[in-house]
Formats: C-alpha cells, structure tokens, sequence
C-alpha cells in the first residue's frame, strides 16, 4: 500500500487527481490540503510515502513548502504553468504532471515512483529547489519554521546568515531562526551581490553594513548597523571590497 | 504640384529679368530689336546657367556651414555667365550697340544681378530641401512612435496568464465526469472570454457595461475554481454603463487582485470592485485583502498593474490615471478613466 497526500488549493484539481487515482488499489490518499500550511501538518501526522504537491499555492508555495519537510518523501509536482518551476524540474530530473494531464501520464509517474529510491530521488528534489529559488528571482523571501510556526522572512529583512551544524541561522530585526539548509545553499541561490560570503561561516546582507575595520594585520571586521561584529576571511574582505565598488 | 509653381515663378523670374533688362538698354538709346535680342541671350545664358547650378545642387547637398563655399559658386558662375554672354554678342551686336561692355559701371549692376539671381537659387534650394528633409524625418519619427506604440499596447494586452488559463482547463478536466453540464458551462464561459481577449480593434473604446459583462465571464471562471474561498462583490452604478473605457483594463487588475488575495492569505477573500461617475471621469476601485505584516516578503504590485498604468498612459497621456492605497489589511487601486461629454 502506497500511502498518498494531495497538497492543492484548487479543489477542481484535487478531485480530479482522486478520481485519476481510484483505480489503483494499492493506493490509498489519507489526506487532501489546501495548501502548505495543512500539508506540512498532516506529512508530520501522516508521514506519507508520496505527496502531490502543486507550485503556486496561498502564502507559501510547494517549494517552499518542501523545504520544511524533515523526513525524505517521494514526490510527485503537479502544476499548470510555471515558468520557473518547469525550468527546475528540468534541471533536477524529477517527475511533474502538468494539469491538465492524462491517466496515461499519471500512471508512469506513479510507476517511476514505485521504482525509484527515495534517498536518490530526494537528492534530485534538492537539486530541485535550488535551482528553482535561483531561477525565480522573484522569490524575495526565505520560509522557515520555529517549532510548530511558519514564518516568511523577506530577505530585505536579513542581517546575515550564519553556519550552524547542519542548519543556518537567519539574523534578522526580529531576532533568530534556524533552517536546515547549508550556508553554500544560499551563497549560490541569493543574489550574490546583495549577499557576500564574507567567511566560511558568514553571509552577510551588504545593506546592513556601517564600517569595515582591521583589527589587526590582514584582520578584518565589518560592523553592522545594530553593533554586531563579524570577521572577515581574507577572500571575503577581498569578495566584499569587490561588491561595494571600494 | 510643387514642380508646376515651381516652374511658373521661374518662368514669371526669367520674363521679368529680360523686361527690367531691356527697359534699362531701352534708357540708354539702344534699339528696340537689339535691347530685346541682347536681354533674351543674355537671360538665356543666366537660365542656363541657373539650371546646370539646380542639378548639380540636387546630388551635392551643402550644408549651412558651407555659405562661403556657396558664395564662391555663384561668384564664378557669374563671371563665367557674363564671360558667354560677351562671347555671344560679340558675333551678333554691333559694338556700339554693346554698352554694358563699355561701361564698367553697367557691367558690375549686371554682374551683382546675376552673383544676386544665383545665389537665391542656392538659398531657395537649400530651404526648400532642409525643410522636406525635416519633415521627412519628422513624418519618419511619428510612424516609427506609432508603431511603437501599438507594438507596446499589444503587448500589454496579450499577457494572459498562462497559469489561469491551464488550471481552467484543468478545473473542466475534473468536472466532466462527475458534473458534464457544469463542465460545459465552463467551457463556455471560457471560449467567450477568450474570444474578448483577441477582438481585433482592440484601442476603440468601449461601454463600460460591455467591459464589466467580460469581467463577469472572468470572475465565474475563478469562481469555480477556488469555490467558496472567492467572494465577489460589484458595486457597479447605473450611470457608468455607457460611460467609455479601452477594453481589456480591468481583468488584468482583477486577475492581480485575486491572485495577491488568494495566494498571499489563507482563507475566504473578498475581492470588491466599485463603479462610479466623479464630475468627468468614470472612478473604479478594485481591493483585495493582503497580509501587512508579510508585505516586505511580497515583491512590488505585480506585473498587471504596470501594464495598465502604460497602457492608460499611452491611451490619454496622462501619468495620474491609477493610484493605489493601503488601509489596514486592504489593498486598493484606484484608476480614473476620462470621460469626454
């Protein structure tokens, strides 16, 4: 028995997906959402073996929502036209439906699914989102979740970004929330010249910064608006006289 | 036209030349017929001389810079008339009968008329060409920004968003089944609407009841598709049904409308749109919900409502037509649509 959660705000959709899916009998659709909220819930209650997920949905979108599921899942993307998107499952090789589609069309999704390796198959679903936050470069924003809340961080908010274990901490205003995601993630998704890597450990918003100090010989510092002192590597001193035009 | 008055002035010029020519060989005792032979071969050997200038004039173009160099031209063009002229009636007129030769004073007047005929030639010719050219140009200019224009206007009309159009589809892909009839409905409303959005003469303004009953086919699609989660309230008065606006302005303020209503809050959302007249315009008012304290993480107004706001820019030619406001978690824009009485 595959275990299945449909993630879509359209209900049109989500019935026609069920409908698709009732001659199989070795599936069984233990949930319906509304959208990313509902589905990080019931994937947590659940614990599916396979969602389909559309992209544009309220608040936060599938990819954004994916990124706050901890435990590897298969996936199926579903959606109807999205430029970004299409170019990202492009690039990282999973399955998407593009609705409206055929049985036909679903049951190889469902068959490629059934023959893939879930560990591979998420290596492909990060490749996924990676490219699909560097494509979009409307995406001016970063999803993450403290404890049971989902909150939306406008990258214009963020002082910088630190490495943490296999988490990022995001220094904003409004004080700290961590991410699984590595700090290379967003070096190579953010836009590099509002974002510098300034050391191994730190990225950092280039808007928030007032000073640049050496402290000692080849040591510098930069000191943000709100008194915070960072170092800087000596590449990153470089990378970041670069992107300020000093 | 312009060759026929152009040629008649030019005749009108050569006759007068010859008669002030041979009044003034007249005054000096100069026989009839010899005056008359005298001016006419020496009007002759000036229009000559004017038409090789006129052609020469036609491939080589001076410009302004050049007046001295123009000035030059006619000085030499002159001598050289008044040299052939002599020439001539050295065969053809008895010596005594050539005063200008004799007088140096007779031979300047002649030669400043000729240097003078020349060079208004040159003069006229040079205006009369600048200014087709600048008028060409000018007319050239006006086309190519029309094209642009229209290039532009199409442009912003066309931009139906594919994803509204897909997931319609989709949405009658699943009522088939279980709800045919409906599924027609649908499918009905969305072929009207798109036939609205490729109606050929898309700048003739249109009733804004005709405008509004093409919205209406939009929003009952979007109804359907996001069920009960979409609230739509019209509030449309009576007197601005026939009051005139460009076709296609509101949807894609409406599609934005309901796009950042229901894909930036949770839950049902309202969607109102107002209708009234305000002295010489025609005010509509179109609002969402959003979420305020997200609204840093929601990039700018969307790409709908800068197409309209050129497309009524380059409609009336005014930046002031749009406007939009935010009270408390409602998003408002606001557009005025001239009326002329």
């Amino acid at each position: 028995m595959i275990t299945v959660i449909i993630i879509d705000d359209e209900p049109l959709a989500r019935r026609a997906l069920k409908e698709y899916l009732k001659p199989f009998t070795d599936i069984e659709i233990i949930a319906e959402c509304n959208d990313g909220f509902e589905g990080l819930r019931a994937i947590q209650k659940h614990q599916p073996q396979l969602i389909f997920l559309d992209i544009q949905m309220p608040k936060i979108n599938g990819f954004e929502m994916l990124e706050l599921v901890e435990n590897p899942i298969g996936v199926i993307f579903t959606t109807a036209f999205d430029e970004f998107a299409l170019k990202a499952f492009e690039a990282g090789a999973v399955d998407y439906l593009l609705k409206p589609f055929s049985k036909e069309r679903l049951e190889k999704a469902l068959e490629k699914f059934r023959n893939a390796n879930v560990m591979n198959e998420n290596e492909k679903i990060k490749k996924t989102i990676e490219f699909a936050s560097q494509e979009n470069n409307e995406s001016n924003r970063i999803v993450v979740k403290n404890g049971a809340e989902i909150k939306i961080i406008a990258l214009t908010d963020i002082h910088y970004i630190e490495a943490y274990d296999d988490y990022v901490k995001i220094h904003t205003k409004g004080g700290m929330s961590l991410k699984k995601q590595t700090l290379q993630f967003y070096e190579n998704s953010l836009n590099p010249s509002q974002f510098v890597r300034i050391h191994r450990s730190y990225l950092l918003n280039i808007t928030e910064i007032t000073k640049i100090e050496l402290v000692e010989k080849d040591q510098h510092i930069a000191i943000l608006k709100n008194n915070i002192k960072l170092p800087l590597s000596r590449s990153g001193y470089l990378k970041l006289k670069e992107t300020l035009g000093v | 036209m312009f060759q026929l008055r152009f040629l008649i002035s030019v005749l009108t010029g050569w006759v007068i030349w010859i008669l002030v020519h041979i009044i003034y060989l007249l005054q000096n005792n100069i026989p009839a017929d010899i005056a008359f032979a005298d001016a006419a071969i020496f009007a002759t050997v000036l229009a000559f001389a004017a038409w090789s200038l006129l052609i020469t004039l036609k491939y080589y173009k001076p410009d302004s810079r050049k007046i001295i160099e123009m000035l030059g031209w006619s000085s030499i063009l002159s001598w050289a008339v008044l040299q052939i002229h002599q020439a001539i009636i050295k065969y053809l007129i008895p010596l005594e009968y050539r005063i200008l030769e004799q007088s140096s004073n007779g031979k300047l007047v002649l030669a400043i008329a000729t240097f003078l005929v020349l060079t208004i030639i040159i003069l006229v010719n040079w205006i009369v060409q600048n200014n087709t050219e600048r008028k060409e140009t000018f007319k050239r200019n006006e086309q190519a920004e029309k094209l642009k224009k229209e290039a532009e206007l199409l442009n912003l009309r066309l931009q139906l968003q594919p994803h509204f159009l897909f997931n319609s589809l989709n949405s009658i892909n699943a009522l088939i089944p279980y709800n045919p009839a409906e599924a027609q409905k649908m499918l009905q409303l969305l072929s009207e609407f798109l036939r609205g959005t490729i109606r050929k003469d898309n700048d003739a303004l249109i009733d804004f009841e005709e405008e509004i009953n093409h919205l209406q086919l939009y929003l009952n699609i979007e109804k359907v598709r996001f069920d009960h989660r979409l609230n739509i309230e019209l509030n449309i008065e009576p007197s601005t049904r026939t009051c005139k606006i460009p076709p296609l302005i509101l949807q894609p303020l409406v599609e934005n409308a309901i796009k950042f209503g229901i894909y930036g809050t949770l839950g049902a959302v309202t969607i109102k749109i107002i209708g009234q007249v305000t002295e010489n315009n025609l005010k509509i008012e179109i609002s969402n919900p959003f979420d305020k304290q997200e609204k840093n993480a929601i990039k700018g107004t969307g790409f709908g409502l800068d197409a309209v706001k050129k497309r009524l820019q380059l409609i009336y030619g005014s930046i002031n037509l749009i406007n939009t406001n935010e009270i408390e978690e409602v998003f408002i824009v606001q557009l005025l649509i001239p009326q002329t009485k």
